[in-house]
């Protein structure tokens, strides 16, 4: 049997970074059994045995009150690993050491990792190592996780520390006299009655029920009601205690009496210290600046702006070259393919849809790269530390504002890897409100369709309208979450106690884990709903096809047309030569035409041209056709089909994403699209149900009623809003 | 008692620091004054004196270390006056003002440095 390690410790302890340089790329990201907090783990070779290191969602402590500590705490009662690896900040010691605390509590096997002793050393603080191992009895080892240093002695260690195979025992901890007291009490209460003692050390338990912890009070009452019983009665006599002479709860004086241990064991000269306690590190300098009254937001605006601006500019070619190839493709199986339905699925099904999504790729990647980089070097958190007052209005967190970014608040994202980001989030209400409202930002897919129709229909201020939709997707948003706040996820505000990390240069290493793994959940759905939905459509759109009649009638409009004009344009026509007379121009238009006109018909009379039609008496409010509420539906599944979809509607055969110019001119022809009626479509696209894949996220962090309830909510709302701009546009006649 | 209250102040004033009550009217002087987080100045520093409150936000604020006894620093604001960003053991926090209400400190000094 393999090792197990895990990896604990305080976020930006550098965990993540330890975890890396020990797994590489042998790490894959899981989930928990029944919990949607994500499950690190990995591999790597000690003395040519494999080890698997698992790592444990960053926490300052293992109270049990939101997912991540949860988790943290039941994987490592459940699981039981060999070895724990406590990573610490250096230069952040005591804090850090609360979470140790807790895991002598456990009595887990222990192995300290000190992190970062290069920071601390810049920092002026020397840790003296030796002595800092014997007043706590754990084995420390000081390591650079950013650059290796010290991770082979640090591997060695928990390696050793895990085969001497102890079993788990709590220290003995003192919390001042009352409750060292009431302990006793209760530890003799549960090691008689061998309360859960299979599970936990019976002073932990004792201490988690002076603490008044959910869930092993609710694990207590399932196990055995009546010890459970006394127990409690116990805890809530010493509370009645504490609180007439203390006025405090047992939980607070537990807290304080766990840095009153750290404080005594830092008092004994654990830390030299060489400058002045309130020395302005560079980290305090930069955030003067940046959080200024004034400069801060100015600058915020700039260095988000920029990376619109980067995003776009710089994967205008990479996209352009994925563009390129995937015509090609598209000509080759044209050309090598017999004529018939497997090919007309390819190439409608397959490569317009799934091409769709990959040309995007790019763009998306920079986008991620960008925002890993604010991520990184924690320059995301002073965002979220000056948006709060904002964010909160809305009834939200300074924290959401990642979410929104990461979904497309900029310009383009996912709401994928959004929707996942919110775990961040450790308020349950906030969470939720921003879990749903992330899905109506202007992500990766809704690009191309703002692209097509703002380049149709506004064609004279391009940059600006994009813009302004971009603004607005904002603005619903936030109404939104605010209004879920004030009525289904009412409740008061959860704490926004938030730690600003130091800036830090960020690893490359850790960049680019960080882009790939969102760029890869916007890729997966090319692979699995995106071609899916897109052979379904074709199919949809294929079938029944016209009956032979119409087929006929249509064969012979060709022979008349064909007929009419001389025999060699018709040969030329044939033989499809590059530079074709006026003449034989003109007979290919007009065979075009009717092959156009052959291909509407069969679309009319397929399934979902008559969904589409029979549908047309509800959205005609908003201004939509048959044709559009076929490319809607589509939509439903992933949003990057609708272009594809309209375009196929449109009878324009392929229509590529990118080059939608033609799509757009036929757009503006048609009578039944105007300027009002390409808004009223902007903002339905914008607002209605997320995509499938999206949808199913939805499900997985919340439940599957919250994102049925999100499909719903936000179709309902696009569409009265749709309708909206549409009635009052045409009222006004704004067309 | 006056008389009292002014020996009491005589004789610490050459250990500590006497701050005045801003209203003179008051019967004691007292060598520090609690004041609630939230009403500190930039600047500011003090010594917790104690967390009134409980629950989860007492929890929260306890974990990171803000606990009676413990030193602080009030680093600065958000552009918008809310949260406000203090030095605590080592790092930086950001809280809210509600929540900074809650947190009170016997501050070593009225004036900022």
């Amino acid at each position: 049997m393999p090792l197990k390690i895990a990896l604990a410790g305080n976020p930006n302890a550098g965990k993540t970074t330890l975890f890396n340089q020990l797994t590489g790329a042998r790490q894959q990201v899981g989930n928990y059994p029944g919990i949607t907090v994500d499950h690190k783990e990995g591999f790597t070779l000690h003395n040519g045995e494999r080890i698997t290191i698992v790592d444990l969602p960053g926490t300052y402590s293992m109270t049990a009150y939101s997912a991540e500590e949860l988790v943290a705490r039941d994987y490592l009662v459940n699981e039981k690993p060999d070895v724990i690896i406590d990573i610490v900040d250096s230069s952040n010691l005591e804090r850090n050491l609360y979470l140790t605390c807790q895991f002598f509590e456990l009595g887990v096997p222990l192995v300290i990792a000190l992190n970062m002793i290069d920071v601390a050393k810049d920092r002026g603080i020397e840790i003296k190592i030796k002595k800092l191992e014997q007043l706590l009895d754990v084995p420390i080892i000081p390591i650079i996780a950013r650059s290796g240093f010290g991770k082979e002695d640090l591997l060695e260690t928990a390696v050793r520390t895990a085969s001497k195979n102890k079993r788990w025992s709590s220290r003995d901890i003192s919390y001042g006299k009352d409750l060292d007291m009431t302990l006793t009490e209760l530890v003799s209460e549960i090691s008689e009655a061998n309360f859960m003692t299979d599970v936990y050390p019976s002073r932990y338990t004792a201490i988690k029920y002076l603490e008044n912890d959910e869930q092993i009070l609710e694990k207590g009452r399932q196990n055995n009601g009546e010890v459970a019983e006394k127990l409690e009665n116990i805890v809530s006599k010493t509370t009645d205690h504490t609180q007439k002479t203390l006025d405090v709860y047992p939980e607070a004086i537990i807290a304080d009496q766990r840095y009153g241990y750290i404080k005594s064991i830092i008092r004994q000269g654990i830390e030299i210290r060489t400058f002045d306690m309130d020395r302005l590190y560079a980290s305090d300098k930069i955030d003067k600046v940046l959080t200024n009254r004034l400069i801060g937001p100015a600058v915020m605006f700039l260095i988000l702006f920029s990376l619109y601006q980067f995003t776009f500019s710089w994967s205008e070619m990479p996209v352009a070259l994925l563009e390129s190839f995937f015509g090609w493709l598209g000509g080759v199986i044209e050309n090598t393919l017999p004529d018939g339905l497997i090919k007309s699925m390819i190439i409608s099904g397959i490569i317009d849809g799934v091409g769709g999504i990959l040309g995007f790729v790019p763009l998306i990647m920079f986008m991620f790269f960008g925002i890993a980089i604010l991520e990184d070097s924690g320059y995301l958190a002073r965002v979220a530390f000056m948006m709060d007052r904002v964010f909160r209005f809305f009834g939200l967190h300074g924290s959401s504002v990642m979410p929104f970014i990461v979904s497309g608040g900029i310009a383009g994202g996912c709401a994928v890897p959004g929707v996942m980001a919110t775990r961040t989030l450790r308020s349950p209400k906030e969470r939720m409100a921003t879990l749903l409202t992330v899905p109506f930002m202007n992500c990766g897919a809704k690009l191309p369709v703002l692209a097509l129709l703002i380049g149709a229909f506004f064609a004279e201020s391009k940059a600006l309208y994009m813009f302004l939709f971009t603004l607005l997707a904002w603005v619903v948003a936030l109404l939104a979450a605010k209004f879920l706040r004030v009525t289904i996820l009412r409740g008061a505000p959860t704490p926004f106690v938030m730690e600003l990390p130091p800036y830090r240069f960020p690893t490359i290493r850790g960049l680019l884990i960080h882009t790939w793994e969102r760029t890869y959940q916007y890729i997966k759905k090319a692979g699995t709903v995106i071609l899916g939905i897109s052979i379904l459509l074709w199919a949809l759109m294929t079938f029944p096809g016209l009956d032979d009649q119409r087929i006929a009638s249509f064969e012979q409009q060709r022979q008349e047309t064909l007929s009419s004009f001389s025999p060699e344009a018709v040969a030329d026509l044939q033989i499809g030569r590059e530079n074709f007379s006026e003449e034989t121009k003109a007979l290919a238009g007009k065979i075009r035409n009717i092959n156009n006109e052959e291909t509407e018909t069969a679309l009319r009379n397929s399934i979902a041209g008559r969904v589409g039609g029979a549908m047309e008496s509800l959205t005609g409010l908003a201004g939509f056709d048959w044709r559009t509420n076929i490319a809607l539906i589509g939509g439903f599944a992933a949003k990057e089909v609708i272009v594809s979809t309209l375009g196929t509607a449109y009878s324009m055969g392929e229509v590529d994403a990118e080059e939608s110019t033609s799509l757009g001119e036929r757009l503006k022809n048609d009578s039944n699209w105007n300027r009002v009626v390409a808004v009223s479509a902007l903002v339905f696209i914008m607002f209605y149900a997320p995509c499938f894949i999206t949808v199913v996220c939805i499900a997985r962090e919340s439940s599957w009623k919250w994102a049925f309830f999100s499909m719903g909510f936000n179709t309902v709302f696009a569409f009265f809003a749709a309708v909206a701009v549409y009635q009052i546009g045409m009222f006004f006649q704004l067309g | 008692m006056k008389h009292h209250a002014a020996l009491i102040a005589v004789l610490h004033v050459g250990q500590q620091q006497v701050v005045k009550a801003k209203n003179c009217n008051r019967e004691e002087y007292e060598p520090m004054q609690t004041v609630a987080l939230r009403y500190m100045k930039k600047n500011q520093s003090g010594v917790i004196k104690a967390i009134k409150v409980n629950g989860e936000l007492g929890r929260r604020l306890r974990e990171m270390g803000l606990t009676p006894g413990t030193r602080i620093s009030v680093c600065g604001r958000a552009p918008l006056k809310d949260p406000v960003a203090i030095r605590v053991l080592n790092s930086i926090l950001t809280l809210r003002n509600n929540e900074a209400e809650y947190i009170h400190v016997e501050v070593m000094n009225n004036q900022p440095r």
